[in-house]
């Protein structure tokens, strides 16, 4: 198939790249109309409030203040509840920015201040202001999936929803049966915020009739319906463009900042979320105007979109003498802020339940969200896997060091292969019956870095002497990419000149994905590239499809944009059938905009000369056109799965890490751009920010947000790691119709504990916290002669005591 | 940010006559002040910016009869990173201008605005004044009860723990240069001072119109190393100048006290002997004997402690060069 393969695999530019690189392309941001007006949003500068008062007289009396929105008109917006420096309490609409910027600060807000907490330890202590009056902060996550009715290929048929942990069998047995078992904890991943560098924001205009939103979305279709809830409109009348879209990293996949504020359940949902395009949308039903409401500073933006932390993470293996991982217990604490992101809890299963579920018998994964006066969380690249495998892959580490194995060795003995499962707790998918991995082979990913890396010639940190001392480490990343019951519709319009319109709903935030489409688009067509165009960032013209986020884009658009041309050709081919003389339209095939017969490729027509078989004039042309509609069932599952090898230098004098190097490898089964393949896996740095020092940094006094800008917090550039960006492609995915799996989401996961485990290699001691800055560095180097002892996990003998113990610590 | 007023100076009288009116502050490149205007973190918002960047004649790099190297005030840092003679002779200078911030802000950042820009302290730069603190003539240092872990390692001055972030401050002190300004020539090791808020001993209607660095004696080398959690785009957590030779001595560290810090005891223990790791070690440790860290922050006296070492040793003569690579 490869060989015939015309435009899918090629290494085309993406659809706008021109435009981007010119500065013509028009972002969410750029968007501007006659009339349009501005909004500011007021934020709360307490940390826990209740609104008390709110004078807005002297805001209204300035000139130019058409609006002015609090929680006395807007009260399913705006709460008068507070919970984090940044909740929003007013906002001001005026004909210009400066003017409403200038209006909010005369109003006058009587707040009454409430105790408060920041700091997640202190946030679990039973003295703890609560966030959530009546609510432990410690909260347990309780939307729980347990598995059961296991075939005899090991899959499990059946899913139910529990409310105590993620998992299957019996852990206790599990252990009890278990040769080594190797447990640690005190793993803490620090609050990092998703790199989104476009302010969010939108641009709402209402007609009277239609509602268009101008808006930066990864689920335009979605977003429609929690922006026409707010307005009073239903779905038909409610416009989302966001043609071009600025990085996102699924950080803007839920936007879900349409739902007031209320208790933990909801905030569950994620209330809280930012509320710019809620309240732009509010003003404009109000005011009969375009109203553009983007948060007007960076820091306004760091209030939201954070997307990665970690309190607390335990972790216990069983495995049996010769490596066999087959029973998994942990427990997490995820500090949640203000607001839990159930995806993000739901999502951080991919080790256990899919990367080792090979010799997998027994699971228990315990999850609790802290709750503390601090912004909440949205998803970001990874979806709580970042921080998990952060621990997972560190102990796993341990454990190849007590079974007196290689790291590498190791995984390959448990690593999951085709066929074996594939178990989401998300549910956001379903799971009617086994869902097991559809291609990949990652044993093939670990050989090739293995190579690239010259793993073989790498040494204990025992041997290693001197200031700078090297370290080499790795670890393997995976995640599921989207999953049962979700899809997309497609629509290809096919004109007589030779040319196709792909329309769907595809948020391309930089990845290349409207591109593949119309890739595929272009091969199933037998057109070139230039010939197709796709038409995704406008819901008035585009059809549905299901929030792009989870690197799901090229599984949910991918079958229904073949299905469509697939459509389209049948009717193309049965107007040409007549005109060429044959009994079937399966005879004929297409390339170019001409229609030949296969078995005699001389005979031909032009698409025209088809479009004009239908009875109709020679100027009126009409269009052919093709839908195509796609659901994943049950069955293989598209998956993506990587490895993550770090080099790196430590300066034991300064605690700082120089020289990073990371391998990155994926299996991708087919790459569908080979640019943008490598391109995708080239932003594995922004992984690299929360190793360098990307952390939320809080005033515990005031609650205050400390580094809210760009100087302040290091969002990573190519500066400040060496990215090697590999891919290999094992294998047709069935889950796809060239082949393909996501790729993206799981690009980090792996990155902090392949680089905490080239530090323990260089060093000899566990990193154990993320930001690896230099303070925690030096402080490990510090208490390097008892960590040395230590660092590894306590292994412990279990079973029968007559099996000699597999392994001391060093 | 806010509304203001802007006047461009055609000269340095226009510029020192616009100073009078209230709230005025003077820009020269812009990238320290447009923090400024945009973070609104000052207790009064400027209500008038002079630039003096349109001032013509105040960018140069030129060597005097005397062999002093005389640099104007609004040379841009990249000027200077690229200037063979600064290269040539005044490798810690050079170093430094190097190592500040990025191409882009090289280009727009000027050497007399590097030496004056407000120092660096997220309490002090919390945006719209939410920290009014002693730097600003309020009562609290938040620092001192908060997050410090960047703050000063020698104790505060006037109640501040801020420090100064300027990477070619420390150059020119070890380098002792003079910063000339329209009413006299100040000694770099006097140039910075503690104010509310300012960071130099400048006047209200005083100008940096240039620096002067005198010829490095005979046989002395000068070095710079900085260390940074990203190479130059970052501020400093620690940076250290220091020239040696010649019968001089002189160590300075920044960023590790509101004002530059002359690391006297060390330099004390090296001058006028050969350098070599052993002693280049107890200078080291001679440069942090005085360091008061805070909570979080004695990680810099570590760092401070190694740059110190570092340094002097990339200004031994047997050292390959005085770029101190860190």
């Amino acid at each position: 198939m490869t060989s015939a393969l015309r435009v899918v695999g090629k290494p085309v530019h993406k659809q706008g790249d021109q435009l981007r690189a010119t500065g013509q392309a028009q972002y969410s941001s750029d968007a501007h109309l006659p009339g349009m007006l501005h909004g500011s949003i007021l934020n709360c500068p307490y940390p826990s409030a209740d609104l008390v008062s709110i004078d807005t007289s002297a805001a209204a009396a300035v000139p130019g203040v058409k609006l002015i929105l609090t929680p006395d008109n807007c009260s399913d917006v705006l709460a008068r509840t507070y919970q984090y420096i940044g909740h929003p309490v007013a906002c001001v609409v005026a004909t210009t920015l400066d003017i409403a910027q200038h209006a909010i600060t005369l109003i006058k807000v009587e707040y009454k201040q409430k105790a408060f907490v920041v700091d997640p330890d202190e946030a679990m202590k039973p003295d703890s202001p609560q966030v959530f009056p009546g609510f432990d902060n410690l909260h347990p996550f309780d939307l729980c999936s347990h598995f059961s009715e296991r075939n005899e290929q090991g899959l499990f048929a059946k899913r139910e929803a529990a409310t105590d942990y993620d998992g299957f069998g019996d852990v206790e047995k599990g252990f009890a049966e278990a040769d080594v078992i190797v447990e640690d904890e005190g793993y803490r991943f620090g609050l990092a915020h998703a790199p989104v560098p476009e302010r969010r924001g939108g641009l709402a205009h209402f007609d009277g009739e239609k509602l268009t939103v101008w808006s930066t979305t990864q689920s335009a279709q979605q977003t429609r319906g929690y922006i026409g809830s707010v307005a009073g409109l239903q779905i038909h009348n409610v416009r989302v463009i966001s043609e071009f879209n600025s990085g996102s990293f699924g950080a803007r996949g839920d936007d879900t900042g349409f739902l007031p504020d209320s208790g933990p359940d909801v905030a569950f949902m994620g209330a809280g979320h930012d509320k710019s395009v809620a309240l732009a949308v509010k003003a404009s039903v109000m005011l009969l105007k375009p109203v553009r409401i983007f948060l007007s500073s960076n820091e306004e933006n760091f209030y939201h979109f954070w997307g990665r932390g970690t309190t607390y993470c335990r972790v216990k293996l069983g495995f049996k003498k010769d490596g066999t991982l087959t029973t998994w217990d942990m427990e997490l604490a995820v500090n949640s802020g203000l607001f839990g992101n159930r995806w993000t809890f739901m999502f951080s299963n991919g080790t256990a339940l899919m990367l080792y579920s090979r010799n997998a018998e027994h699971v228990r994964i315990k999850k609790y969200a802290i709750f503390t006066n601090t912004p909440g969380q949205v998803g970001w690249c990874g979806y709580g896997n970042p921080e998990y495998m952060f621990a997972t892959e560190q102990v796993m580490d341990q454990a190849a060091e007590i079974l007196g194995m290689d790291p590498v060795e190791l995984r390959k003995k448990n690593h999951m292969r085709p066929g074996d499962n594939i178990l989401n707790v998300s549910r956001a998918y379903a799971h009617t019956g086994p869902n097991w991995l559809g291609s990949g082979d990652i044993s093939a990913v670990l050989d090739l870095l293995m190579e690239e890396t010259d793993w073989k010639s790498r040494k204990p940190a025992s041997e290693k002497t001197g200031v700078v001392r090297h370290g080499l480490g790795m670890a393997l990343t995976c995640q599921q990419c989207a999953g049962e019951g979700v899809g997309s519709n497609a629509i290809v319009k096919l004109n007589h000149d030779g040319t196709a319109e792909l329309c769907n709903t595809y948020a391309d935030t930089g990845m290349g994905g409207r591109s593949a489409c119309r890739q595929i688009a272009a091969e199933e067509l037998g057109l070139t590239f230039d010939k197709v165009r796709i038409i995704a960032g406008d819901t008035d013209a585009s059809v549905w499809g299901t929030s792009n986020a989870c690197s799901g884009g090229t599984m949910k658009y991918g079958w229904a944009v073949a299905l469509a041309c697939r459509d389209a050709l049948k009717t193309l081919f049965e107007l040409s059938a007549p005109l060429l003389k044959v009994a079937q339209p399966s005879e004929l095939a297409t390339v170019d905009g001409e229609v030949f017969v296969k078995a005699d490729p001389t005979r031909r027509i032009k698409w025209e000369q088809a479009f004009l078989n239908q009875g109709n004039n020679d100027i009126d042309h009409t269009q052919i056109v093709g839908k195509g509609v796609w659901i994943m069932g049950s069955g293989p599952q598209n998956t993506e799965k990587a490895a993550t090898f770090v080099s790196l230098d430590v300066d034991t004098e300064t605690g700082q890490l120089l020289n990073v190097k990371i391998y990155h490898c994926a299996d991708v089964g087919r790459a569908l751009n080979a640019k943008d393949t490598k391109a995708q896996i080239l932003r594995i740095h922004h992984g690299f920010e929360s190793v360098l020092g990307a952390t939320m940094i809080l005033d515990k006094a005031t609650g205050r947000l400390l580094n809210g800008s760009y100087i302040d917090y290091p969002v990573a550039t190519m500066w400040d790691c060496d990215v090697h960006p590999y891919y290999i492609e094992s294998g047709n995915d069935p889950t796809h119709p060239y082949g393909a799996v996501g790729l993206g989401q799981a690009l980090q996961n792996g990155i902090h504990a392949a680089t905490a485990n080239a530090i323990y290699n260089a060093i000899g001691v566990r990193i154990k916290d993320t930001p690896m800055t230099p303070d925690v560095i030096l402080k490990a180097l510090t208490s390097m002669g008892e960590q040395a002892v230590n660092g590894a996990g306590a292994a412990t003998q279990a079973g029968n005591e007559s099996v000699p113990r597999v392994c001391e610590t060093a | 940010m806010k509304p203001f007023k802007l006047i461009n100076a055609g000269s340095l009288e226009e510029a020192i006559a616009s100073l009078q009116q209230p709230d005025a502050r003077v820009m020269a490149g812009g990238t320290d002040m447009l923090g400024v205007l945009k973070g609104n973190f000052l207790p009064q918002y400027p209500g008038t910016i002079v630039n003096i960047g349109s001032i013509k004649g105040l960018d140069y790099i030129k060597s005097a009869d005397d062999g002093t190297l005389r640099i104007g005030a609004l040379t841009r840092l990249a000027d200077i990173a690229e200037s063979d003679v600064v290269k040539t002779r005044y490798s810690a200078l050079f170093r430094a201008a190097r190592k500040t911030a990025s191409h882009n802000l090289r280009n727009m950042g000027t050497i007399g605005g590097n030496i004056c820009q407000f120092v660096r302290c997220w309490y002090m730069r919390g945006t719209d004044n939410f920290f009014f603190c002693t730097r600003k003539g309020g009562e609290t240092c938040y620092a001192d009860i908060g997050d410090n872990r960047y703050h000063s390692i020698f104790g505060g001055v006037s109640g501040c723990i801020s420090v100064n972030c300027s990477d070619v401050a420390p150059a020119l002190v070890a380098l002792n240069a003079q910063i000339v300004t329209t009413k006299r020539k100040i000694p770099a090791d006097a140039f910075w001072s503690v104010k509310t808020p300012g960071s130099t001993a400048l006047s209200d209607d005083e100008l940096v119109t240039e620096v002067a660095v005198p010829p490095p004696p005979d046989g002395a080398r000068s070095a710079f190393i900085k260390f940074s959690l990203r190479n130059t785009i970052g501020f400093p957590i620690v940076n250290c100048a220091a020239m040696i030779g010649g019968g001089e001595a002189r160590v300075c560290l920044n960023a590790v006290y509101p004002k530059p810090y002359r690391a006297v005891l060390a330099e004390e223990l090296v001058k006028g002997r050969a350098i070599d790791e052993e002693l280049a070690e107890q200078a080291g440790e001679a440069a942090i004997r005085e360091a008061r860290p805070r909570e979080l922050n004695a990680y810099k006296v570590q760092i401070a402690k190694v740059l110190v070492k570092r340094t002097i040793l990339a200004c031994s003569p047997t050292a390959t060069s005085g770029e101190g690579e860190l």
